[in-house]
């Protein structure tokens, strides 16, 4: 009952910060240099032209009554119009964000036991040369840019080994998409009985999987190594080891439980992050993704999508920040107590 | 030791130390994983024995070695060099599985209670753990003995199915000291098992400590920087300075004649009503 309080408390926090983001986004993309009339029809168009153009988008009217104009779209499930692709950004976006959610989430469900794997392994033989090899991984992995991991890992391993398929896209250049179900190919082909073509999605999803995961698991190796190591020193793991329970579980029972809280707020960050990690992931595979879709519509001054995938993104981070503050409710018994 | 000596005139067994600690050494590797380390004595070969029914008295300044020498004394830190024998049985370099096995023997209470009970563990699953994995205790065993450790450090028993965060600095120090009772010790290691807690509470701790230690019949290593506590509880007292054991006397010679300048130093640090400060810490107040 508590937490279903506290849930519904929190919600409403999330709609004065949405009205706000609106704002930014707005404001900001109106900032951008560049003249979306323009870019649409070319250069060499007489004036009269532009000024139509420019009325049919509306971009005739005062800020603040496009503002609102925006903002009663929005309202109405209508997020623009892209000219680029000539479709609603609704159906764009449908199209893209199961490619963004299927490398995200496979990244995430990778990403969190293996850097709480290496960051408890390294604090439990603190010293040693496997902590040394994992330090050195971690400090590694937080020093080399995302798109040169990914870049360099196209050359060895797809141009020089053959090892992994060519960057583009989700699919073999033969292979036809599964009928659509989830949107993520994993789940479709299997749903659909292709296990050659759920083999091939995977093998295609294997190269940025591994570099999104190398690049985000290294903060977190670090910062459960510190905890780690902190609940390893501390008397209640001196007593634990005292009182002659083996190492192993006073390490998996004791000390892992207590350091759970600070995974999950690492975790929600780690979602955030994977998304910028996204935009140059999907730029060098060619991943058909929604950060491909933002970078390629700034770069043509295609606004509408643009502010699209960034309300979509601030909404997604808003989503984790809820789920992950009620998900302390259930871990942790002192908030549990506290509400009680 | 030949056999000669391990029977006594009248043809008994005399009485063994619990705790023959000889020549004990610890050195800690300081600096970077990377970088160089340097060398740091923490404790630099100390020996004594404890006798069955001691209170045996710790202390010296912060930094002394007096928690270490602690902590090496149950294998809690590994020690670099020496002989810790626990019952004629030498635990220095013991492996893991034997050692557990000893364990029950020999408990410690911290200094720190809040840090010294695990966060996220009711009081019961505290005194359960060990309870069911050293003396393979469960179901109504398991909580009726639960019960009889609360009650014997004077807590409700109502209490164990609350948080360490609910309760009071002493109120947790009597929940460490039923952990380390669990298993039916010999020997306790008291680490400044009162210097966290509010005067009041400290002599109530310090009150239950006497007592249990009479009716469980335990022998008692206190480790403190506080003579007064030390004075009250300890029947021997040792002297750390610097790592290195520099005085072993009598609870009453220490009081009476110190034989080092130190342990001179640390008796008349001590403030008593009605007697001057020594000359040194006089000038400092004035």
């Amino acid at each position: 009952m508590a937490v279903l309080t506290y849930a519904l408390r929190r919600l409403a926090w999330t709609i004065p910060t949405l009205v706000g983001a609106l704002v930014v986004i707005f404001f900001l993309t109106q900032a951008v240099p560049g003249n979306a009339a323009l870019a649409r029809v070319g250069l060499s168009v007489d004036p009269e032209t532009i000024a139509a153009v420019k009325a049919s988008m509306g971009l005739d009217q005062p800020v603040i009554v496009q503002f609102w104009m925006y903002v009663q779209n929005i309202l109405q499930g209508d997020l623009g119009h892209s000219w680029k692709t000539g479709n609603a950004v609704t159906f764009d976006l449908a199209q893209r964000i199961p490619a963004t959610i299927e490398l995200a989430l496979i990244t995430l469900v990778i990403t969190i036991p293996f850097a709480v794997t290496l960051g408890v392994i390294a604090a439990t033989w603190a010293g040693s040369w496997i902590d040394k090899a994992i330090q050195t991984y971690a400090l590694l992995g937080m020093g080399i840019p995302l798109f040169w991991l990914a870049m360099m890992s196209i050359f060895v391993f797809y141009f020089l080994l053959g090892w992994a398929p060519p960057p583009s896209g989700r699919i073999g250049i033969l292979d036809i998409a599964p009928p659509y179900v989830t949107g993520l190919y994993t789940i479709d082909s299997l749903l659909a009985g292709n296990l050659q073509l759920f083999g091939s999605v995977v093998w295609r999803l294997m190269l940025p999987v591994i570099c999104l995961t190398l690049v985000s698991a290294a903060p977190l190796v670090v910062m459960i190594y510190n905890v780690m190591g902190v609940q390893l020193r501390s008397d209640h793991i001196r007593a634990a080891t005292a009182a002659g329970i083996p190492r192993g579980q006073v390490v998996g029972r004791f000390a892992l439980k207590n350091i759970m809280i600070p995974v999950l707020t690492m975790t929600a960050h780690l979602t955030r992050l994977l998304l910028g990690g996204a935009i140059l992931v999907e730029t060098v595979f060619a991943w058909p993704g929604i950060a491909r879709y933002a970078v390629e519509s700034m770069q043509v001054a295609d606004l509408a999508p643009l502010q699209a995938v960034v309300l979509i993104i601030t909404a997604f981070t808003l989503a984790v920040n809820l789920i992950v503050d009620i998900a302390y409710f259930w871990i942790d018994p002192r908030v549990k107590v506290a509400a009680a | 030791m030949t056999s000669s000596e391990d029977i006594g005139p009248d043809g008994t067994q005399p009485i063994r130390p619990v705790l023959e600690v000889r020549g004990v050494t610890k050195v800690f590797r300081a600096g970077g994983s990377f970088g160089k380390a340097h060398l740091v004595t923490a404790v630099k070969d100390v020996s004594f024995d404890i006798m069955p029914g001691e209170a045996f008295g710790l202390i010296g300044e912060s930094g002394s070695g007096k928690s270490t020498l602690g902590r090496l004394l149950l294998r809690l830190e590994q020690p670099t060099d020496g002989q810790i024998m626990f019952e004629g049985t030498d635990i220095a370099q013991l492996p893991q599985v034997q050692l557990r096995k000893l364990r029950a023997g020999m408990q410690m209470v911290f200094q720190d209670p809040f840090n010294a009970l695990n966060p996220s563990m009711t009081v019961r699953r505290a005194l359960a753990e060990p309870l069911r994995i050293q003396r393979k205790l469960s179901g109504k065993a398991l909580q009726t003995e639960i019960d009889r450790l609360i009650s014997l450090v004077g807590l409700s028993p109502s209490t164990q199915d609350r948080l360490p965060k609910e309760f009071s600095g002493g109120q947790r120090q009597r929940i460490c000291l039923a952990r380390a009772l669990a298993l039916e010790p010999r020997l306790i290691v008291l680490d400044e098992p009162t210097s966290a807690l509010d005067v009041s509470v400290q002599a109530q701790i310090i009150n239950l400590l006497v007592d249990l230690k009479q009716e469980l019949n335990l022998t008692y290593i206190f480790i403190s920087h506080d003579l007064s506590v030390i004075g009250q509880v300890c029947d021997r007292i040792a002297v750390m300075k610097r790592g290195e054991l520099v005085e072993v006397t009598s609870r009453d010679q220490f009081i009476a004649e110190p034989a080092t300048d130190y342990a001179r130093s640390l008796r008349d640090a001590v403030p008593e009503i009605g007697r001057p400060l020594p000359s040194s810490l006089a000038e400092e107040a004035a």
